[in-house]
């Protein structure tokens, strides 16, 4: 099974532009898609901690990157994650850019993330949507694990950044046709975002300033919309913690 | 030869070479086990004195066990010691721990180190990291050009094929050159071991904890251990799980992360 993050993408930029984004229009045409409408505060490192622990913000206490002044690291994330648990049980499972932290995670893989792990310039978002697929696809060339895991994270930066103007469609596009082989290469995948966007004066929360330390405006911001497109998922999300559930009965029913 | 000669015969080859393409050229002593082990490969490489100075840069912030450890070994290997403050920095009150760690790192090191190259007119430097100390090194090549700026532009640097270092530098560039690249922590404490080098106290065990990596004092934490001979380190090792720096808590790298989210507006 392949889980694929998106992080930040919403319907509101896939919908309007599917001619654009032939590979997610074939999954959304043929497969289930729904929108994951988050109880939760819409923030990244929260949702993704939710996502893949199956606790709640209140449950698992990790709520930004950052505390206190000092960056977050797996250890000051006081939970077991999917991964580690199935790992435990004999499953071969991988997870890749995982951006519950900064610079992302990664579990039972090797990979160094553009720009830190904070990608920021034109030349480093792109570069990580062409450094995590061909991690993606040199994994699925010499193996198939039960689950593997991959998020694409600048979409999330890129969202904020341009927001409302083409470069972010162009972005979309890339991406789209990126995971191309990869959402071919398997019987089942799911495709998930931890919130959308919007506007960044119409976002009903604003988890950045509007202008940052270095002088950028920031044009969009998070939406607790979130996106799901299901190919062959037996088990659906409403919320977050939906997917750890989902996942650990799914691989415990020995349906592998 | 068995594997640390061959790994000491490659390192001393690396100095001498270095030596041999820039006479205003330092060696840096950070006090750990890496840097006082190619001390000592530079003393082997000129048969006991090493003919070029060694740098400390001292942020002020380092445990007294370090600055007892190097002003003892300084004298007793007869170095010609250069120790680096930047003390302009300290004047405006900058200090490590209480600045943020970017910033700190910044004044108290880098800042400190450029302004010993400037008056001493240095074109290289011979530093101690380890490629397999740090998922960024594994980009560093033996011979390694810095810009003015100090920059260090990974995606462009000269290719080493075979073993051919290219030592000639640009007028521009400072170049680094890095003799224990290819060595790894376990090598760096056999041959500690091997050749008797004293290493500092702090490394060892006392009361189940020690420090694996020696940093500024506000930003290294000791590891949870009982290994207190290096027999018991090496075997620790061995078995651990956890990244040499896990205890250098606020280190570059995180300065990096913290400096970038910092540019979006995290903070």
């Amino acid at each position: 099974m392949l889980v694929i993050g998106l992080d930040g993408a919403t319907w509101d930029i896939i919908n309007p532009n599917i001619a654009r984004l032939p590979n997610l229009g074939k999954l959304i045409s043929q497969f289930d898609h729904y929108t994951i409408s988050l109880k939760q505060k819409p923030w990244s490192a929260s949702v993704w901690c939710s996502l893949f622990s199956g606790k709640t913000p209140e449950e698992h206490q990790h709520l930004d990157f950052v505390k206190d002044g000092k960056i977050q690291t797996r250890d000051d994330v006081k939970v077991e994650f999917i991964w580690d648990i199935l790992d435990k049980s004999g499953l071969n499972v991988k997870a890749l850019n995982i951006p519950f932290i900064v610079p992302p995670y990664n579990f039972n893989l090797e990979f160094d993330p553009p720009g830190h792990g904070v990608p920021i310039t034109q030349e480093e978002l792109n570069a990580e949507i062409d450094l995590v697929t061909k991690k993606v696809l040199n994994i699925l060339s010499q193996e198939k694990p039960d689950l593997l895991i991959a998020v694409y994270t600048a979409l999330d930066k890129m969202s904020h950044l341009h927001w409302g103007e083409p470069a972010l469609i162009d972005y979309y596009e890339k991406i789209d046709q990126a995971i191309g082989p990869i959402i071919d290469s398997d019987d089942q995948v799911l495709i998930l975002s931890d919130h959308g966007f919007t506007d960044y004066d119409s976002a009903p929360i604003q988890t950045l300033p509007k202008i940052t330390a270095t002088g950028n405006e920031l044009k969009g911001d998070h939406h607790p919309d979130a996106i799901a497109i299901a190919k062959n998922i037996p088990f659906k999300i409403t919320q977050p913690i939906d997917l750890f559930n989902g996942l650990y009965n799914y691989f415990n029913q020995g349906k592998k | 030869m068995n594997h640390l000669d061959e790994l000491e015969n490659k390192s001393i080859y690396i100095i001498r070479e270095a030596y041999n393409q820039f006479k205003k050229i330092a060696v840096l002593w950070s006090i750990g086990k890496d840097s006082t082990t190619l001390i000592q490969l530079c003393r082997k490489a000129f048969m006991g004195k090493i003919p070029f100075p060694a740098i400390h840069i001292d942020t002020k912030a380092k445990f007294e066990e370090m600055y007892k450890f190097r002003d003892k070994w300084a004298k007793k290997w007869n170095l010609n010691l250069i120790i680096a403050v930047n003390e302009e920095a300290l004047a405006r009150g900058v200090r490590c721990g209480k600045s943020n760690s970017f910033d700190c790192c910044n004044e108290l090191k880098t800042n400190a180190l450029k302004q010993c190259m400037a008056k001493h007119h240095f074109k290289a430097l011979i530093l101690g990291i380890r490629r397999d100390e740090h998922g960024i090194r594994a980009k560093e090549r033996v011979f390694s050009p810095r810009d003015q700026k100090f920059t260090w532009d990974y995606k462009n640097q000269p290719p080493e094929l075979w073993n051919q270092y290219r030592s000639v530098s640009d007028d521009e560039t400072h170049v680094r050159i890095h003799p224990l690249l290819h060595w790894t922590e376990i090598d760096v404490w056999e041959y500690v071991k091997r050749e008797k080098l004293p290493v500092n106290e702090l490394y060892f065990a006392k009361n189940g904890y020690r420090y694996r990596s020696l940093g500024c004092k506000p930003n290294t934490k000791p590891i949870k251990s009982n290994a207190d001979t290096i027999d018991k380190i090496i075997e620790e090792i061995k078995n651990s799980k956890v990244s040499e720096r896990a205890g250098r808590s606020q280190d570059k790298e995180a300065a990096y992360v913290m400096q970038r989210l910092r540019k979006l507006g995290y903070m």
